[in-house]
């Protein structure tokens, strides 16, 4: 028999002991291809993600980050697996080197070994890859509204093999050194070492502990730019606050615990709790890593989701009163053919028009609201009954001037003191000196409204509503250079209104260039960047969330073994199988919800902190996303609790 | 009054599947009373472990039926018969089966906690016990830090400690060293007769089953032959290794 069949039949025996680190393997593998093949994709070559240009830009930087985060995750992750599990193993090589085995034997056998698992990872990896890139491909469709055809790359099959195969081989030499190093004795006990019982020191558990608490009251407290800030120190106390906690002060407590004769001596508390003060110490590490894989897990999703939520309303988008906005001034004043023209496409396209508003607007300068250069500042006047018909369409309070008086109009709205509307001015003075042409005259300002009511001209300028005979002596002393004219339309579903929105905007020109805006397009743009940015925030976090979860995996059964010895001698001393499955569930909850918990309280922390600095509420947002991991990290602890048993139960019972 | 009574019993492996059926035991019968200190011998592969995992509940007979304070527990499920372990079984096993997790101390209350019994009441038998066995100053110590007799002995009291109908024991002086299997047997002798403790022990080993009232030979599954202490452990013990030279398979090198 060669050494080659030696470590085939080997494999093919222990197949349940390789199973977890295979999928392992196809999982990483599937998901690192299914995204170079998204990479490589001929669409990304041909043109811009998107018809904006800041939004490809965004796109092509979110997907690089990707890049990096996966590579970065795929090196460590595929690394941690294979020294898990020749670690699992010393028993095996210890045996092997006892009987004889040259470690140049053993290390060939054990390369022999692990590249028939790299080369079956590989292939099982890019079979569902493949399946699954069309998939990713369509959900990339619908969140970037760009067409995607399935599409295999052969440079992204290429380099996914040949890079895995070498990290295999490389990661798998590693170990092996590794292993080198050891006693053959300590080798074959290398699972029987008896465990002395963890010591853990007060002071560190404390300083764990003071440690959170400073991090979180300063994420709380802290507001507006000082959160920036404070943000490097934070996360540094808070991450060295959560070492503490998970490698001092769980053990602590459950030495506590164990210290309390009502719990301890109380039926299946008593092992449950010795073996999880073990399971602690063992898993620290993990459960520390667990914690803070979960803590970036859940902050980024949050903040992304908080963005998807928030941003178009902080962006004004569900402000503009108007759907499209077309202004008309200079020599295209008197262009009424490319209004029409403009209607006619809308209607075109199947989109009825609710309200068509023309409104002939006034530039006037304002000599009381100087500049540093003693220069005017220019408003738009508008008449009154223009006025009350945009406001009473934008469901607005209508107002009425007096003549030699003016109301201003301020076309945001003041989020921060809308209760205080009366008291907070944006308009410091008691009279407006309007100029126009040479002639000027003084208006006393009555007081001031907030909100827009005419989409576009609210982003260059403010308006000053005039009674309409003071108006129309304004109008009498305006040249052409003088009048903007305003035309506002309101289509019955404005966002399916996109394709003619763009084709309006080319009709235009460049003769309208900022004089024409409709909601459709940034709403488009952003949607479709925002919408990108969550799903691939989401991939990721998906990712996370399953090595989070593999690597626990991992760590609990690198000893069943151990534990189904102690279950066996609990069963002929007499335990049901409830009791049993008791223990366990209470351990595996442990070792699963305690990072868990601490990410959830990490992020919310962090999410104040965003919400101090956006100053707005997110903690609805934040709830959302944790009921959803919430979900997913239950159903991955039942399915893992079931595997446990059903494993101790084999070994029990066998 | 018999604390352990079995009619009949046999046991049969391999006779579903393929392969030659062998008969582990055939038609044994054993009985034990109250206060006893009964020993097993055999050869290997007399069916010595076979018995002993009937009358522990974790095996189950092909036929015959086994009667612990007059209840057959082989009717009992799973879960039923975990818990008519705890009550009325006490082990000692040749590993020593302890919990590394748990302190000495824990080990041997892991019974009484198990029932849920009250702390006073814990404190006051494990007291006792170590008393008994002499592991007092043992008890706060974990497993690994005691020798294999200590270890044994913590095993004895973790069998004792929820007064057990009978305690069985499994070649108890199997990983001992002389001294320690001296310290071990003469705890049991006093667990037996000063708490009048009932006790069958599978042992190979002679030295071991001298402690014994009663030594019961099984050959080939079959009941063999049965000594029974009359005078002193020295006397017992010759006739033992006598007994033993006559079934043969081995013993007779010991001699």
């Amino acid at each position: 028999m060669k050494l080659y069949d030696f470590a085939f039949k080997n494999l093919k025996g222990n197949v349940y002991r390789y199973i977890m680190y295979y999928l392992s393997n196809v999982f990483t593998i599937a998901v690192f291809y299914i995204f170079l093949n998204f990479l490589f994709h001929p669409r990304l070559k041909s043109g811009p993600l998107a018809p904006s240009a800041t939004v490809h830009v965004g796109a092509m930087i979110g997907i690089f980050i990707c890049l990096v985060i996966i590579i970065i995750f795929t090196v460590l992750f595929i690394g941690y697996a294979t020294s898990m599990f020749i670690k699992s193993r010393g028993k095996e090589f210890g045996l092997l080197s006892l009987f004889g085995m040259t470690n140049r034997q053993i290390r060939k056998y054990v390369m022999t070994e692990s590249t028939i698992i790299a080369v079956l990872s590989i292939i099982t990896g890019l079979l569902i890859g493949v399946l699954f890139s069309k998939l990713f491909f369509m959900a990339m469709e619908a969140f970037m509204g760009i067409a995607l055809p399935f599409n295999i790359s052969l440079i992204a099959l290429f380099i996914t093999i040949v890079a895995f195969f070498i990290l295999f081989e490389i990661v798998n030499l590693l170990a092996l050194v590794k292993m080198k190093n050891k006693e053959i004795v300590e080798q074959l006990k290398s699972s029987k070492i008896p465990k002395e019982l963890p010591k853990f020191s007060r002071r560190k558990s404390a300083l764990g502990v003071i440690l959170l608490v400073i991090g979180y009251v300063t994420a709380w407290i802290v507001d507006g730019d000082l959160v920036i800030l404070a943000m490097i120190p934070v996360v540094l106390i808070v991450v060295l606050g959560t070492y503490f906690i998970f490698t001092q002060f769980s053990i602590a407590l459950a030495n506590k615990l164990t210290n309390n004769k009502e719990i301890f001596y109380n039926k299946t508390n008593m092992i449950a709790f010795s073996q999880m003060i073990f399971k602690l110490k063992d898993t620290a590490k993990v459960l520390f890593l667990a914690a803070i894989l979960g803590t970036i897990t859940f902050t980024a999703t949050e903040t992304i989701y908080s963005f998807f939520t928030e941003i178009p309303n902080i962006s004004g988008i569900s402000n503009m009163p108007q759907d499209i906005a077309i202004v008309q001034r200079g020599e295209n004043l008197y262009d009424e053919e490319s209004i029409d023209e403009a209607i006619r496409i809308l209607e075109d396209e199947g989109l009825s028009i609710e309200d068509f508003f023309k409104v002939k607007l006034i530039n006037v300068t304002n000599e009381t609201d100087k500049d540093s250069d003693g220069n005017g500042s220019y408003i738009l006047a508008i008449s009154n009954s223009d006025y009350n018909m945009l406001a009473k369409s934008a469901a607005r309070e209508t107002v009425t001037v007096r003549e030699g008086e003016a109301i201003y109009n301020y076309p945001f709205m003041n989020y921060l003191y809308e209760e205080e509307t009366e008291a907070e001015r944006m308009y410091p003075y008691e009279v407006m000196a309007l100029s126009l042409n040479g002639e000027i005259k003084d208006f006393k300002v009555k007081r001031e409204v907030h909100g827009p009511v005419a989409t576009l001209i609210m982003r260059y300028s403010d308006l000053v509503i005039l009674n309409d005979n003071d108006y129309k002596k304004l109008l009498d002393n305006a040249t052409e250079n003088d009048l903007r004219i305003f035309n506002g339309i309101n289509v019955d579903q404005w966002k399916r209104s996109y394709k003619a929105s763009l084709e309006i905007e080319d009709m235009l020109g460049v003769g309208y260039k900022n004089n024409f805006y409709s909601k459709a397009i940034p709403y488009r743009e952003m949607r479709s960047f925002y919408g990108f940015t969550l799903f691939l925030g989401f991939f990721i976090a998906f990712l996370f969330f399953l090595a989070t979860g593999s690597i626990i995996y991992f760590k609990l059964f690198n000893e069943i073994k151990q534990d189904g010895l102690e279950y066996g001698i609990l069963k002929k001393i007499g335990i049901t199988k409830k009791e049993m499955n008791s223990m366990i569930t209470k351990q595996i909850a442990v070792i699963f919800f305690l990072p868990f918990v601490v990410s959830t309280l990490h992020s919310l922390f962090a999410l104040k902190s965003l919400a101090n600095l956006l100053d707005v509420l997110l903690i609805s947002n934040g709830l959302i996303v944790m009921v959803g991991y919430f979900i997913f990290q239950g159903i991955y602890f039942l399915i893992i609790r079931k595997i446990y048993i059903n494993k101790i139960n084999e070994l029990i019972y066998a | 009054m018999f604390v352990l009574e079995t009619r009949g019993l046999s046991k049969i492996y391999g006779s579903k599947g393929k392969g030659v059926a062998v008969k582990a035991l055939d038609d044994f019968s054993i009985n034990v009373k109250e206060g006893e200190f009964v020993g097993i011998m055999g050869p290997s592969g007399s069916g010595k472990t076979t018995l002993l995992n009937i009358l522990a509940t974790i095996d189950s007979p092909s036929s015959g039926e086994v009667f612990i304070k007059g209840k057959n527990p082989h009717k009992l499920d799973k879960d039923e018969l975990a818990l008519f372990r705890r009550k009325n079984l006490g082990f000692i096993f040749q590993e020593f089966n302890l919990l590394d997790t748990l302190s000495v101390k824990e080990n041997i209350i892991l019974p009484l906690v198990l029932e849920g019994r009250g702390q006073k009441e814990i404190e006051k038998k494990v007291m006792d016990m170590a008393n008994i066995l002499n592991i007092q100053d043992i008890l706060n110590k974990r497993t690994y830090e005691i020798s294999g007799g200590q270890q044994q002995r913590v095993a004895c009291a973790r069998a004792l400690i929820n007064d057990p109908s009978i305690i069985l024991a499994d070649e108890p002086t199997g990983n001992l060293d002389s001294k320690a299997s001296m310290d071990l047997m003469e705890a049991l002798e006093t667990i037996n007769k000063k708490r009048g403790a009932t006790i069958a022990m599978v042992t190979h080993d002679a030295f071991a089953a001298s402690f014994c009232n009663r030594i019961v030979m099984i050959k080939d599954g079959k009941f063999f032959l049965e000594i029974v202490k009359s005078s002193s452990r020295q006397v017992f013990f010759k006739e033992i290794l006598d007994a033993l030279s006559l079934i043969g398979g081995g013993y007779n090198e010991t001699i």
